[in-house]
């Protein structure tokens, strides 16, 4: 099901692009042109606000101060005024994020995900990225159903790799945080742990080298 | 007290102090010449006029000589110099005498066959005074006679018998330059205006002059002194000076080259008329700078009270004058460490209180010029605002559009779609730092001060260069802790940084080249914001100028280097404004490293946790 974005933009160039595009992103647009105070029913399937600060007759902010008596609906703040007061007076108001204009569609279309992004992290449970699962508290490693045997070592990496699956965690951190400094601590030893692990894995091997940073686990892209 | 006092004071000083040298330069000379014609009269009255006729061979020879009046005599005073000395001492203004007077008795008709004349001349050749003078030097042409004012007296009845004896004239040879001596001068008398100007000393026929000037003298000069004897050198001075003394003047004086002894003759007529000592002459020396010294300075005690007096006055009027001026320069300097804020206070209807209130109008000025000055900024600062919120949502519009353009396949040129969209990044990257600018321009006062997640702000600065970096084909990514590490700041200026150096190094950088940009925290709770590309990098000596304040990279550089420096400058701006370390330095992949480096504020659970 399609999530619900309500967009308030006086612009209407600017105005009929945002919902082009997150049409085509796959949310379902409903668009103001108008600031009016917002009634509670507007908000009944709303997933989110994209909200302008600048509007004719009203000003953004007096909209979001009043939503935030009845929902708590998230809210994206666009803003052409790149000034510093405007966006913390806004998050302190109960805005969620903001952005500043001029801004790319891609932009927009990932911060809009980012918003709606449920958190999915379940402390001590299995994660699961394509058919690799792990297991934290059972310190096990699965593809499939099939158990991969992996090192002390070698699990510690993977783990704190899928625990952040898709963001890039730099070969300093895992060096301090996962190797023991006492042994073998060397970004080197990384490396040739890593190497193993991806052995291990073989067809199903999502760990990435990072340009720069270090190390990363796939995620399948989610658009 | 006014300050003009002061000015009036050394005025009326210098007046007083001109006065008294003017009087005393106009009134001394005359002064001294009547009381030694004075003392002379009455030393021949008491006793003298004897001595003289008796003995007047003797007589004449030096009567007193003395180098201060006061002080003992130089030489064996003659017999009667006592009354001469007594005269002059009881004057204190003798200390302004001659130092050296001669003494010659003249008959009445002053003729060179007066008895005394041998041994005058002897007298002249031997020099006299101190020597210095010689009867050389006596040439009648400087001679100048002066009445009783001071005037050159009319050479009114010069002798005619001069004209036969210039043919002899022994110091001819001494005649002084711009002295006259044309042909002309045999003619006959001297206009009146020529004072002392006869033609010829009265040697040979000069019996006729004096004969006919003097009256009841003899006149007759002896045959044999015409012819026998060297003519008589001074004579002729002392005949014409007679005949000046009869006419009213009393003294004559000579004077020679400028800068030498000034020699004085004076030719006191006796009250009697007859006789070998009918007229005295007195003749003296005084070295001339001496006497300009002299006339010009007045003693100490007529000038030096009416001075002290003034000198106080100046002290008592400076004093307050003096005290009010430093006053008046604390309050200006105060008023100038704080712009101008503090008033002026000083009051007064002087000329330093009118100083004050003009300083204080002056200072009006001036913050009402500041005043307007921080108005115009104001409004500019307003208009720049306006313009970037009108132009972000047309160029918001123009991305847009590109980026429709750039998902359409091959429909239209990758290429210069991928282009046209750098180029609008490029100018809202310009927007961006052209409304940075402005306000760092005015410094810490619009800066926020908040606690800032930067987790937030790499994400931020990622996802919007991404679009541009996927079309630069340039990898873009970056690493950031578990949890959100704050820093305090404003965090439209940090991500404006942050922007500029993401988005130099995509600019910078080569197709298939790699960016990224990493957060870390270190151990002494700092954090570690880097941003590294592969691209070529920043020649050594670019890296040092990005960090000067107003760098801009010169004229001759192309568009794309220059918003590499102002951007670079910018964010080195940022950082300064946040106390935070910027560095620049090659990375290990070849290219650019641009690190940030400050203090952590602290740090937030994750959200989601």
């Amino acid at each position: 099901m399609a999530e619900r974005i309500l967009l308030i933009e006086d612009d209407r160039e600017l105005g009929s692009q945002i919902v082009e595009y997150l049409s085509k992103a796959g949310f379902e647009m409903t668009w103001r042109t108008e600031g009016t105070y917002p009634i509670p029913s507007d908000f009944q399937s709303v997933s989110l606000l994209i909200l302008d600060l600048m509007l004719p007759g009203i000003w953004g902010l007096d909209i979001l101060k009043r939503l935030r008596t009845f929902s708590d609906v998230p809210v994206l703040v666009l803003s052409a005024r790149n000034n510093t007061s405007d966006k913390v007076r806004a998050l302190k108001m109960g805005a969620d994020d903001y952005m500043t204009k001029p801004f790319w569609p891609e932009e927009l279309i990932e911060r809009v995900r980012a918003r709606l992004r449920r958190p999915n992290l379940q402390k001590g449970g299995p994660i699961t990225v394509g058919n690799l699962v792990i297991d934290v508290g059972a310190r096990s490693v699965r593809i499939g159903a099939v158990p991969v045997d992996v090192t002390r070592v070698e699990f510690d990496i993977l783990a704190a790799l899928m625990r952040r699956a898709g963001e890039a965690v730099t070969r300093q951190w895992l060096v301090g945080n996962v190797l023991d400094p006492e042994k073998e601590g060397s970004e080197r030893t990384l490396d040739v742990h890593v190497s193993h692990l991806r052995k291990k894995l073989g067809a199903d091997n999502v760990i990435e080298t990072v340009w720069g940073i270090g190390y990363r686990v796939r995620m399948e892209n989610p658009s | 007290m006014r300050p003009w006092l002061l000015l009036m004071t050394t005025l009326a000083g210098l007046v007083v102090f001109t006065i008294t040298g003017l009087f005393f330069y106009v009134f001394e000379q005359r002064a001294s010449e009547q009381l030694i014609s004075h003392a002379v009269i009455t030393l021949m009255t008491k006793g003298g006029r004897t001595a003289c006729e008796a003995s007047p061979g003797t007589w004449f020879r030096e009567v007193f000589g003395e180098r201060n009046w006061t002080g003992t005599v130089e030489r064996p005073a003659a017999r009667n110099d006592g009354p001469i000395r007594s005269l002059l001492h009881e004057s204190k203004r003798g200390a302004r005498l001659p130092m050296h007077a001669h003494i010659f008795a003249y008959d009445a008709n002053l003729s060179p066959s007066n008895p005394l004349a041998p041994a005058i001349d002897h007298e002249l050749r031997q020099g006299f005074g101190n020597g210095s003078i010689t009867h050389r030097s006596m040439d009648r042409d400087s001679l100048r006679f002066l009445d009783d004012r001071g005037h050159p007296c009319p050479a009114t009845a010069m002798p005619a018998a001069g004209r036969s004896g210039r043919p002899g004239r022994p110091d001819r040879r001494h005649l002084e330059p711009g002295m006259r001596d044309e042909p002309g001068m045999d003619d006959g008398p001297r206009g009146p205006a020529e004072p002392g100007g006869p033609g010829g000393p009265g040697e040979p026929d000069g019996p006729g002059g004096p004969a006919r000037d003097v009256p009841g003298g003899p006149g007759a000069p002896a045959p044999d002194m015409d012819h026998g004897k060297p003519p008589l050198p001074g004579a002729d001075v002392i005949e014409s000076g007679a005949t000046t003394v009869r006419n009213g003047c009393p003294s004559a004086s000579m004077t020679r080259a400028p800068g030498e002894m000034r020699l004085r003759e004076m030719l006191i007529p006796m009250p009697w008329r007859t006789g070998p000592c009918a007229n005295i002459l007195v003749r003296y020396d005084e070295p001339a700078e001496e006497v300009i010294f002299h006339r010009f300075s007045p003693p100490i005690g007529v000038w030096g009270l009416p001075v002290l007096f003034m000198l106080l006055t100046v002290l008592i009027a400076a004093g307050p004058v003096a005290r009010r001026i430093v006053k008046l320069t604390a309050q200006v300097r105060r008023s100038a460490t704080d712009r101008y804020r503090t008033p002026i206070t000083l009051k007064g209807r002087d000329e330093i209180g009118q100083l004050a209130s003009a300083f204080e109008r002056a200072r009006s000025e001036i913050l009402d010029q500041v005043a307007q000055q921080e108005e115009r900024e104001k409004n500019l600062r307003t208009f720049l605002e306006n313009t970037t919120h009108d132009i972000s949502i047309p160029l918001t519009v123009l991305q847009g559009h590109l980026s429709d353009m750039a998902g359409r396949e091959g429909s239209l040129d990758a290429e210069t779609v991928s282009a046209a969209m750098i180029e609008a990044n490029y100018l809202a990257a310009l927007i961006g730092n052209l409304s940075i600018a402005s306000r760092i321009e005015t410094g810490q006062p619009t800066m926020q001060q908040e606690p800032v997640n930067l987790n937030d702000v790499v994400l931020r600065c990622v996802i919007r260069h991404r679009p541009i970096a996927r079309q630069s084909q340039v990898s873009l990514d970056h690493a950031i802790p578990e949890n959100p590490v704050l820093a305090r700041g404003d965090m439209t200026f940090m991500e404006q940084a942050l922007n500029n150096v993401i988005f130099n190094a995509i600019r910078h950088n080569n197709r298939d080249g790699h960016v990224a940009v990493i957060l870390e925290t270190t151990a002494d709770d700092r954090f570690n914001l880097s941003v590294l590309d592969d691209g070529p990098g920043i020649p050594d000596e670019e890296m040092s100028r990005i960090a000067e304040r107003y760098y801009r990279c010169g004229k001759e550089r192309g568009r794309e280097a220059g918003n590499q420096g102002l951007g670079l400058n910018i964010a080195f701006q940022i950082a300064q404004m946040h106390a935070w370390e910027f560095s620049l330095s090659h990375s290990e992949f070849g290219g650019l490293r641009v690190e940030f480096k400050g203090p952590v504020h602290g740090s937030v659970r994750d959200a989601s946790d």
